[in-house]
């Protein structure tokens, strides 16, 4: 009984930590790094193509 | 509580004396004659026979106290069930009434008639189980159906006494103690009824010492098979095997009778013989029984160990190592319905196992007229770690109320060597060791999971959701919009990007990334917006969502841009102009909370697992099994 409030406890020590520092266990989206050259040009953003999700290809 | 009428025996001149207002019987001390009393007239009833000797703590003029009545024992009438003979002591009670004072196993039954106890039940409508509410007597239980003969007498009786005549009678017990006899001797039957009492509670003196404090005296014969000695340790035994050949003997009449060779193969598990204290009882092992029942062509032993203390007979039964101490009780303690549930002392107990056991080797002494091969019916039923066993014949039921015991405790109550055997499986009665912990882990898992949905609720409720950008994205193909920077803040945080649009019967990609302007690190995620519906075979449907979510997690501060690229195919349904985007920060997180809540049951879940297993392995041999058919005919009978 002990131990199980002890997990408890640290349960919910951790449970605060990932709400506090806004931690998504389950991924929605990925990561891109941008390289700078895009960021340094002009319309770079528009045109860049390297998104990676690729998104959405599909529908009826 | 006596007359004193004093006259002759008119056989041989001897004085009599009728002591008892209500005797109308007596036997001559010192001619045997039987003397009936009519009036002031004597009459003389025929020889009575020699009493069969038989230990008692009670004696002619003995003086008692029973519910605040004193008594004082004027006769004795010796009945014979078979071969067991029996005294039942008349007594007159200060009252001015009189009753019997019964002895049976030990125990001591006092009842008194009813008088006007009408519509009582015939003999031939009752069998043994039967529930019966007697006029002065209440509710009661029909325990024994059985016929007694008359053997002999002595001093008074308050009754002509038939010789030899025999008559049936029901023994009934009720719930809170009672006793009741109906006697079926006359053309009408008669109510007796009362309770058992403890030989101190009427003020009779204990004759003999309790195991405690050293082994009864046993009574040495020799038997008339072999010639070997044969001890007898209980006055009420009424057979014993001979140690030496084997034999069943009968003891009810005296005399032992050989009644045939039983098997003994079987080591008892405790000697016969030894003393111990169990569960505050001092008692002595009497005999030991190897029983057994057949399921399925296949028989199943256990062995059954009578014992006697202070409080009479007490069983010890021992299955796969698995030990209960059982103590028999009342039939009317138990309402049952058979083959399901039976209640006692306010606890359902389930209906484990019915079969019939057969006696199969059998050592010792006992208090009935054991017969080896015998089957009885069985019923036990379980509340672990109680356990309650219904034994019955057509005549007679019989209940006892066990409870299982640790084979240490049994090898330390009898101060045996070693160490009990391991117990195999899962007893009927064991107690789930996982049953005390279940409570307490689902308890504590309670509280847990209470705090934490607190805490989550709390979280929530304090999350600033605050709306940091709103974007009305043009939904054409190719088209991608970037928004102006804007500030995030207060992070790290959950940020939330939605994206809605009103398409009907089209869809709507989009791809977005929420871009970090001075690291040019980012966030893409892909939303579908789409909604088609229709009508196919008479039943409408519809499929799709206008709206898209995704959450980026630990989002820093600073200055960001949202990039959204929009692929559109038009031509088919509708799409509208834009979609509108928006990006929320501080927004919360279910899936900690979720995470949290699983990790906090599985504790209880465990033990909840661990605790079905063990209860199927202890139902697995019952006539229940979980997940499975009944082996029993009754069960398929009563379906």
């Amino acid at each position: 009984m002990r131990s199980y409030a002890l997990f408890c406890a640290a349960l919910a020590a951790g449970f605060l930590a990932l709400e506090l520092r806004g931690v998504n266990l389950i991924p929605q989206t990925h990561h891109v790094s941008v390289p700078s050259s895009v960021r340094a040009a002009p319309g770079g953003y528009r045109t860049y193509r390297s998104w990676g999700g690729g998104g959405f290809r599909g529908g009826k | 509580m006596t007359t004193g009428v004093a006259s002759a025996c008119p056989q041989c001149g001897a004085p009599l004396r009728f002591g008892g207002a209500h005797s109308l019987a007596t036997a001559c001390a010192y001619c045997r004659s039987a003397v009936l009393r009519s009036g002031a007239k004597l009459e003389l009833a025929g020889k009575v026979p020699d009493l069969v000797a038989t230990d008692t703590r009670l004696s002619l003029g003995a003086t008692g106290r029973v519910q605040g009545r004193p008594f004082v024992v004027l006769g004795r009438l010796q009945l014979s069930q078979g071969e067991a003979v029996w005294n039942e002591w008349y007594a007159s009670f200060g009252d001015g009434g009189w009753g019997w004072l019964a002895e049976a196993q030990g125990r001591l039954y006092v009842t008194r008639p009813i008088a006007g106890a009408t519509g009582l039940p015939r003999w031939k409508a009752l069998h043994a189980g039967m529930e019966l509410d007697l006029p002065g007597a209440g509710r009661a239980v029909v325990d024994e159906l059985d016929e007694a003969r008359l053997v002999s007498f002595e001093g008074e009786l308050p009754i002509p006494p038939d010789l030899g005549e025999t008559w049936p009678y029901a023994d009934c017990t009720s719930e809170s103690g009672g006793f009741v006899t109906l006697d079926y001797g006359g053309d009408e039957p008669v109510l007796y009824a009362g309770r058992e009492v403890s030989y101190a509670d009427a003020g009779i003196p204990d004759l003999a010492p309790a195991p405690a404090a050293g082994a009864e005296p046993a009574r040495a014969l020799t038997c008339p098979g072999c010639g070997g000695p044969v001890s007898l340790r209980r006055p009420d035994a009424r057979a014993v095997a001979c140690p030496s050949c084997h034999n069943l003997l009968d003891v009810s009449q005296g005399d032992l009778k050989v009644l045939g060779i039983v098997e003994a193969r079987t080591a008892p598990p405790i000697l016969l013989g030894l003393l111990g204290t169990l569960r505050g009882e001092p008692l002595e092992i009497l005999g030991f029984l190897v029983r057994s029942i057949e399921v399925d062509g296949q028989r199943y032993p256990w062995h059954e160990l009578l014992l006697h203390g202070p409080g009479g007979y007490r069983w010890l039964s021992v299955y796969g190592g698995h030990w209960l101490f059982l103590r028999p009780i009342p039939a009317a303690k138990v309402k049952e319905t058979r083959g399901r549930s039976a209640r006692c002392d306010g606890r359902t107990f389930k209906h484990f196992q019915g079969a019939a056991a057969r006696y199969d080797e059998i050592q010792g002494e006992f208090y009935w007229a054991i017969r080896a091969g015998e089957t009885v019916e069985t019923d036990d039923y379980v509340a672990p770690p109680l356990l309650l066993s219904a034994e019955r014949s057509e005549t007679e039921l019989s209940w006892s109320r066990g409870e299982y015991v640790a084979g240490e405790e049994i090898w330390k109550a009898f101060s045996l060597p070693g160490a009990p055997p391991r117990p195999v499986g899962v007893g009927p009665a064991q107690p789930n060791p996982h049953a005390a912990r279940l409570k307490r882990s689902w308890g504590a898992a309670g509280v847990a999971l209470g705090a934490f949905l607190l805490l989550g609720l709390g979280l929530a409720a304090r999350a600033p959701r605050e709306e940091v950008l709103a974007l009305d994205v043009p939904l054409a193909q190719g088209q991608v919009a970037l928004s102006e920077p804007f500030q995030i803040l207060g992070g790290p945080q959950a940020v939330e990007i939605t994206a809605e649009a009103a398409v009907s019967q089209a869809w709507v990609g989009l791809d977005v990334a929420l871009i970090d302007e001075e690291s040019g690190e980012s966030e893409a995620a892909a939303f579908e917006l789409a909604h088609f519906s229709g009508v196919e075979g008479g039943e409408s449907w519809s499929e799709g969502s206008r709206r898209g979510r995704a959450v980026v997690g630990q989002v820093h501060d600073g200055r960001y841009l949202l990039r959204v690229e929009p692929q559109v195919e038009r031509g088919r349904g509708f799409v509208p102009q834009t979609a509108r985007v928006r990006v929320v920060r501080g927004v919360f997180l279910a899936t900690p909370l979720v995470l949290a809540l699983l990790l906090v049951g599985v504790w209880p879940i465990t033990v909840t697992l661990r605790s079905v297993t063990f209860e199927r392995r202890r139902w697995e041999e019952s006539d229940h099994p979980w997940g499975g058919s009944s082996s029993t005919s009754r069960d398929e009978d009563d379906e």
